[in-house]
């Protein structure tokens, strides 16, 4: 062996501190959802409550929430929503722990793509109601301390996550954390946002979460190659 | 590895030193120079060291391990290939000084020149003056006690040291390359 080599090794080896393994990314998703879930709800609705009251100048009340909570097709899109936010946090977790397997990121690409299709069904729904001429693509600006209350949580538990762990493919690992995110923030969107979050409102925070992934992707590849200068 | 997290020092010496030839079919399969490939070994070793942690006593080591190679040995690689692009590779290294002494051949490296050149002159010496040289400057002794371990007289060690100085001046300065 080459000398430096074993130098190397006497002296990792020397005074060796003991670490506490990491745990299995399926502790470490339940971890991210009992800590972030709760909190981006909470944060959904006082900012929602905030809002609804400066515009509308009475206090929001909850009735809007177990209104979509009752409703089938309400239920449907949460459900695939959540089936989004923790495959693509699994997936994440999985890419943080080298020797996971590195097919994980498939795992929310079928939920993904139900999700669009989901959001893209209400969308040609609303535009056959309304009609070409009422029909905006136009971004409610209004919207975005909502988006950015409820995904701010999950974000940065997740980063967190992240940190304690060993990104051995950067660019994947943050377009599944950044998906991750996005999808559980919309839980909280989908059930305190007061207008009708199946149509525009989603198809911009979906549009929102693509252009945050390419970004980030772009950003992390970027890094990547500074880093390894 | 599930010993070296508990912080058992030895087993993971030994863990580092089996897996070092592993390391290196794997490295080896994307880089060809031993020495390129020594370095990403021992980037690797760090890598193993700094994310221990990351490693789940219930799975295997073997995965966990060739992950963190093949990653090391991608960033090694795609290094590689940034600083050639941005390298060029000359015949001369261009000159620092105009004077032609600071401008000296790897092969003509002063310090080890220097150090040979010195051991060969305190060769030549007489045994007296070899003596005065080795106890008093190597040895860092004082006079007193080079003259307790050699048996020579102050006065005989003083006139041994400056006459072994005089001829060693003069045998370096006579060396034209330096």
């Amino acid at each position: 062996m080459n000398n430096s080599t074993e130098h190397l090794i006497a002296s990792l080896s020397q005074d060796l501190a003991p670490v506490k393994p990491m745990a299995s990314p399926g502790k470490r998703l339940l971890g991210w959802i009992a800590l972030a879930l709760p909190v981006s709800l909470v944060m959904g609705a006082l900012v929602e409550q905030q809002s609804f009251a400066l515009l509308m100048g009475e206090r929001l009340s909850f009735a809007l929430a177990f209104e979509r909570l009752s409703n089938a097709r309400s239920l449907v899109e949460l459900g695939v929503i959540l089936i989004t936010a923790l495959s693509a946090g699994y997936a994440a977790l999985c890419c943080a722990q080298p020797g996971r397997s590195q097919n994980a990121w498939m795992l929310p690409v079928l939920p993904f793509i139900t999700w669009l299709g989901l959001v893209g069904e209400s969308c040609f729904q609303l535009f056959q109601q309304i009609g070409p001429e009422l029909f905006s693509f136009a971004p409610h600006w209004s919207c975005y301390p909502s988006v950015l209350a409820t995904g701010a949580a999950p974000a940065v538990v997740m980063v967190m996550l992240l940190k304690r762990g060993m990104l051995t493919s950067p660019t994947m690992t943050i377009a599944l954390a950044a998906l991750a995110a996005s999808a559980l923030g919309a839980v909280g969107l989908r059930l305190f946002h007061p207008p009708d979050a199946t149509a525009l409102l989603l198809m911009w925070q979906l549009i929102a979460t693509v252009t945050f992934l390419g970004l980030a992707s772009l950003l992390s590849a970027y890094m990547s190659r500074r880093i390894a200068v | 590895m599930a010993q070296a997290q508990n912080g058992d020092g030895a087993a993971y010496q030994k863990l580092l030193a089996a897996v070092v030839p592993l390391l290196r079919a794997i490295i080896g399969k994307r880089l060809k120079d031993p020495d390129k490939i020594e370095d990403v070994v021992q980037e690797v070793l760090i890598s193993v060291h700094k994310n221990r942690h990351t490693y789940d006593p219930s799975m295997a080591f073997t995965p966990w391990l060739s992950t963190i190679a093949q990653r090391r040995t991608v960033d090694a690689l795609r290094k590689m290939y940034r600083l050639n692009a941005r390298e060029t590779l000359v015949d001369e290294y261009p000159e620092t000084f105009l004077c032609d002494e600071t401008n000296t051949s790897p092969e003509d490296d002063l310090v080890f020149a220097l150090g040979d050149e010195l051991k060969r002159a305190l060769d030549t010496l007489p045994a007296g003056q070899r003596i005065a040289v080795d106890l008093l400057k190597l040895r860092e002794m004082s006079l007193k006690e080079a003259s307790a371990s050699s048996g020579m007289s102050v006065a005989a060690l003083k006139v041994a040291m400056h006459r072994a100085l005089k001829s060693l001046r003069a045998q370096m300065a006579t060396e034209p390359e330096l």
